[in-house]
């Protein structure tokens, strides 16, 4: 006589996890694309020199950079070129991006908490 | 924390034999005196008020070492030096300073300063305690 086996999979784990990486994804995008121009305006705010043309504290900027599902990055940037100086010279006494950074990214974290939990609730309704 | 910091650095025979002499060589933020080569300039950035009413609040410190234009090998011992000495001035206190935790969260990237003429690199830190 022969007998027959067979094996039964039932995974409820893996499509809802399928379900949720967009989701998450959507979140962290929300809450980049809400710091981006926070972390602008605080750098051009907080830029601790005496404006003489303007170009260097107008030349600061923020860009949420990604390639979604994958990364999210925030990058603060000068486009002067001597926006290098501003941030190492005297002990980086004009430094205005590594101070930024220290700021936003405590807010920034919290930000991507709070986005990422409401995206899942809505999921959940 | 500035001044318990700032004395323990002062006081470590590893860093004084970097040449870390004396206070002529520790600087705190100051960016206008001549500072005698090698030295380290402590820069400290926000504070964060402490979470969920705890006594301890939250900054961070950035450790500018310099020295004049050579390698940058003295520059690396003594940040190698102060990556070991500022985590083990956990549980420091003086009258009205102390220091909780500290988190060593990298050194930067071989620099020059055409302000005061020498090369740099900066060690960074995030520490928990009191900040007056």
């Amino acid at each position: 006589m022969v007998v027959k086996r067979g094996i039964f999979d039932f995974d409820s784990l893996s499509p809802s996890l399928k379900k949720m990486l967009p989701v998450i994804d959507a979140g962290v995008d929300l809450a980049f694309d809400y710091i981006e121009p926070r972390a602008s305006s605080m750098m051009r705010t907080n830029a601790p020199w005496v404006d003489r043309t303007g170009n260097a504290r107008n030349g600061l900027f923020a860009e949420h950079q990604k390639t979604p599902m994958v990364v999210h990055r925030l990058v603060l940037y000068h486009t002067m070129p001597y926006g290098i100086w501003l941030e190492i010279r005297w002990s980086g006494r004009y430094a205005v991006i590594g101070p930024t950074m220290l700021e936003v990214a405590p807010e920034l974290s919290i930000v991507v908490a709070e986005s990422v939990k409401r995206a899942i609730d809505l999921l959940g309704d | 924390m500035r001044a318990v910091i700032r004395t323990a650095i002062l006081a470590d025979s590893a860093l004084q034999a970097l040449g870390i002499a004396d206070g002529d060589h520790v600087l705190s933020g100051d960016v206008d005196s001549f500072a005698v080569r090698p030295f380290i300039n402590l820069k400290w950035g926000i504070t964060n008020p402490a979470p969920f009413g705890n006594a301890a609040q939250q900054t961070s410190l950035v450790a500018w070492v310099h020295d004049d234009p050579n390698d940058y090998e003295r520059i690396d011992a003594i940040l190698r030096r102060l990556r070991v000495l500022i985590p083990s001035l956990v549980g420091l206190t003086d009258t009205n300073d102390y220091v909780s935790q500290v988190a060593w969260t990298g050194d930067g990237p071989d620099l020059k300063d055409d302000g005061h003429r020498t090369i740099t690199r900066q060690g960074n830190y995030t520490l928990n305690g009191s900040m007056r």
